[in-house]
């Protein structure tokens, strides 16, 4: 092994030059980190970071499959791999990203060299022209998807969580699995993805995300170029519509012989009022249920459950505006009866039922505050990475003002705000428990 | 007739953004020539200093070559319950406790532990004056007081064997069990990846881990930080940890080579339960970081590579192809390409794998090379900025003799001729490639090795 010493560079008066431009630039208004909206045909956020490595592109399509009409049951999948696969403009985006269908979107991501980063935003932009595939990109696409759904499924967990989907929002367009049912698959058209692309992909519904060391100029000039200046038109509201019909309790379970130890899955529908507080509240709240502070659940359970506890796991999204699905999977230990499942959620409701009276410890809360200030403030400072995140803000219809805000009001949250969410929680609208047990080979 | 664009007519702010945009290109091109320097801490500890200004957090990672984990035939659970427990407890304080303070500080550390290695990696988003310091009180009272109380080291050891009963039927862990026991042979390396049989995990006793900790930190670990983090943080952070460790520990023995089992052959484990086939293709390799990089990417790496190519795209029986890559001694690695698929299925996809992978013993086709050499190019010039890939990259490169980290990997893979990849990529495929498959259809097989258990592979 060679320990030849090697000894910095010193600057050269090039390198410094340039620093003092990058210093310019960076007090310049115009190359600023602060986001910056505006409609341009489609919502475009600029957001320059002349430190990064990579520029981050982000569209965001609302075209989910909660959009889909009757009979095209998996279209919105479909026209995501046909585009990204098979449709030569994309390359680009293939070479640096991905792309991936939830129920209320489509998001393109790439993460692009500077030098190629101008290319990955036109190439984005693409998606909006329309749908010349060649004909083997069909059955292609077609079987690529129904491998995904069988890998999806061929858990016992994947199965379970279809289920708890189902029965979370039974009837409505979210509660659709965005990979499509087998046979809704094998009866698609190409004329249902070009049907959907023709009604769905609209550029001035869109929301598109330039983070990085790019020139915004030259980003605006590339966008006007690809979309023009259409006059935007009104935005399609997304509601929970219709309303999943309210149940205290749905229970389910799930036995299968891969399974080797008891879990269960408790999902709630909750409403939480649509505010940015009460949005930073949800998150903090979160952010203590998961994290291992005094009475946080996982502690209590380790010290109050040792013989029949093995883990528990948060995951939370929203699912239109003013709705929250939290998820919690309990895990028992191996050879534990399911009845260990109702003790496990009882210790959990028990500590949620504490938190909706009083809230999160002050002490505790301004920890827990205080790490996600400190988050959302290094977010803020390297954009890079949250472009998602800005994405679905903006299209959920709020401001750029409350976004820039985040993190003072992450910092102004109270005991009170943490309170009424968890009561929001503790009394959802709908909550759904299902058990996934071990069963006999 | 469309207007002119505000890009039409040059203004004083569209030039100055446009001076912007080159010196941030140009600054990102400078950031990416920094480069190792070798420093010594006020101890004389030897160092290696990557300095990245713009880095949101920096790491320093201490590495302790060693196979010490392996002294105890039987009780190897120890690779991974060591580090756990000694994580567990220090001065009578949970270190759950200790690692919600260090949370609240922007700081962290994390013990692990391979066949081979064990290493400390110090995580630090402060870059002032308190860069790291919380984090390396408490990681050098982690190296020479941590309890390890009975009790903790039980109740670790029942989550790992609860967490192993849970996962136990899981057909993607039975086909690596099964690889691992079929080209192991029941060499105990092979077979404590997957910590089996848990015998290896039960046995383990507090005085273990004691006499492995006792056994493998002194103040001789190779140490190489990256971060934006000034010198004197950096320098004082190391001499922290190591400051009440000895000297020198005891040496352990080299790795010994694997003698593979079975290689070229099929093992296949019945589990009737099974919805999908899991079809893993493995190959072992001299474990060469940049070319087996390579390698992984050439046959597994998204769109246009062999292996997906083959499984997606022309016989359309998987969605995706996986990697995973088994470190077993620092000149072997076992690299395993897996699939799930129909079941119906499986033993057409085990015959595509192979010939794609044997098809490799002549050198990869036309155009892989480049693909494969510019996708990666693009994976670590991205990568140039990010601490913790340096300091693997570093390690990656001593471990081989080699100077330098990511700056050197990006030079050797411009300076890559086809002949040279091609000649490791022939002299790996050479070797027949050998198939683990977990089916709920063994019949569809004629393999010699059925079993029910995958560790029963062993005995094939």
């Amino acid at each position: 092994m060679s320990s030849t010493p090697r000894f910095a560079r010193r600057p050269r008066r090039s390198r410094l030059a340039l620093a003092a431009l990058a210093l310019a630039c960076v007090v310049s208004p115009t190359l600023a980190s602060e986001p910056r909206c505006e409609t341009r045909g489609i919502t475009l956020c600029i957001r320059p970071d002349a430190r990064a490595r990579v520029v981050e592109v982000v569209l965001r399509v609302p075209a989910g499959a909660a959009d889909e009409p009757a009979g095209a049951a998996g279209a919105a999948h479909l026209l995501e791999h046909l585009l990204l696969l098979h449709e030569p403009d994309l390359a680009p985006v293939v070479a640096h990203g991905n792309a991936f269908v939830s129920s209320d979107a489509t998001l393109f991501v790439a993460a692009a060299p500077p030098e190629a980063a101008i290319d990955v935003v036109a190439a984005t932009l693409s998606v909006f022209r329309g749908v010349d595939v060649p004909p083997e990109a069909l059955e292609r696409e077609r079987a690529a998807i129904l491998r995904e759904g069988e890998g999806r499924r061929a858990s016992p967990a994947g199965r379970l969580g279809a289920l708890v989907r189902e029965a979370l929002l039974p009837g409505t367009p979210l509660g659709r699995d965005p990979i499509g049912a087998p046979a809704d698959i094998e009866a698609l058209a190409l004329a249902h993805a070009v049907a959907f692309h023709a009604e769905r992909y609209r550029a001035d519904a869109a929301v598109l995300v330039v983070a990085g060391p790019i020139a915004p100029e030259a980003v605006r000039a590339r966008v006007e170029a690809e979309i023009g200046r259409a006059e935007a038109r009104p935005r399609p509201a997304r509601a929970l519509d219709p309303e999943p019909p309210a149940a205290e309790r749905v229970a389910l379970a799930l036995a299968d012989p891969a399974v080797g130890a008891p879990e269960r899955v408790l999902a709630v529908l909750a409403r939480v009022p649509e505010t940015p507080r009460a949005f930073a509240a949800t998150g903090l709240l979160l952010d203590y249920l998961a994290s291992g502070l005094p009475g946080a659940p996982r502690p209590e359970l380790e010290r109050a459950a040792t013989a029949i506890f093995r883990d528990i796991a948060f995951a939370a999204r929203t699912l239109a505006p003013g709705w929250v699905v939290l998820e919690v999977r309990l895990s028992a230990r191996p050879g534990t009866p399911a009845a260990a499942l109702d003790d496990l959620e009882a210790a959990l409701r028990a500590r949620l039922a504490e938190l909706a009276e009083g809230g999160i410890e002050a002490e505790v809360l301004a920890r827990v505050a205080r790490r996600a200030a400190i988050r959302l403030r290094e977010a803020d400072a390297r954009p890079v990475g949250t472009g998602v995140a800005l994405a679905h803000w903006i299209a959920a219809g709020r401001d750029l003002a409350s976004w820039r805000d985040r993190a003072r009001i992450a910092d102004a949250v109270t005991p009170a705000d943490t309170s009424a969410v968890a009561r929001a929680l503790a009394s959802p609208h709908r909550t759904v428990a299902a058990d996934l047990l071990p069963a006999p080979r | 007739m469309r207007r002119p664009t505000i890009l039409s007519r040059p203004r004083p702010r569209s030039v100055l953004a446009g001076l912007c945009a080159l010196a941030a290109l140009a600054l990102a091109q400078a950031a990416a020539a920094s480069e190792p320097v070798s420093r010594t801490t006020g101890a004389g500890i030897p160092y290696i200093h990557v300095d990245l200004p713009d880095a949101p957090y920096g790491t320093i990672v201490l590495a302790w070559p060693n196979t010490h984990a392996l002294r105890s035939p039987g009780r190897e659970g120890l690779i991974s319950l060591g580090p756990q427990h000694m994580g567990a407890r220090i001065d009578g304080a949970p270190a759950r406790a200790l690692g919600e303070r260090l949370d609240d500080a922007r700081q962290g550390f994390v013990l692990t532990n391979t066949l081979h290695d064990t290493r400390l990696a110090l995580l630090s988003q402060q870059v002032g004056g308190e860069a790291y310091r919380p984090a390396a009180r408490i990681a050098a009272d982690l190296l020479v007081r941590a309890d390890l109380d009975a009790d903790d080291l039980g109740r670790l050891a029942r989550t790992m064997l609860d967490n192993l009963v849970a996962t136990e039927r899981n057909p993607g862990f039975m086909a690596e069990r099964a690889l691992g026991a079929f080209v192991g042979g029941g060499d105990r390396r092979l077979s404590a990846l997957t910590n089996r049989p848990t015998s290896t995990v039960e046995d383990v006793t507090a005085q273990d881990v004691a006499a492995w900790r006792a056994a493998v930190f002194d103040r001789r670990p190779v140490v190489v930080a990256a971060g934006p983090q000034p010198q004197a943080a950096i320098a004082g952070a190391i001499d922290t940890v190591l400051e009440a460790l000895p000297a020198e520990s005891v040496p352990s023995p080299e790795p010994v080579p694997v003698a593979w089992h079975n290689l070229g052959d099929t093992v296949v484990v019945d589990a009737p339960e099974a919805a999908q086939a899991i079809v893993i293709a493995a190959i072992p390799t001299a474990a060469h970081h940049l070319h087996d990089r390579l390698l992984v990417s050439a046959l597994a790496g998204g769109p246009g590579s062999l292996l997906f190519e083959a499984l997606r795209s022309r016989i359309g029986a998987a969605y995706d192809v996986g990697v995973r890559v088994y470190a077993i001694t620092p000149d072997q690695a076992l690299v395993g390409f897996g699939a799930a698929v129909p079941p119906d299925r499986a033993a057409e996809v085990a015959t595509t794998m192979r010939e794609t992978l044997v098809s490799l013993a002549d050198g990869l086709p036309d155009g892989a090379f480049a693909r494969t050499r510019d996708r990666e190019f693009a994976v670590l010039s991205q990568a140039a900025s990010d601490p913790n890939a340096w300091a693997q990259a570093v390690l990656a490169r001593r471990a081989e003799g080699l100077d330098g980290g990511l700056d050197a990997m990006i030079e050797a893979l411009e300076g890559l001729a086809s002949d040279a990849l091609d000649a490791y990529v022939s002299a790996t495929f050479a070797t027949p490639v050998t198939v683990a498959v977990v089916t709920p259809r063994p019949e569809a097989f004629s393999a010699r090795c059925v079993v029910d258990l995958p560790e029963d592979a062993a005995g094939c």
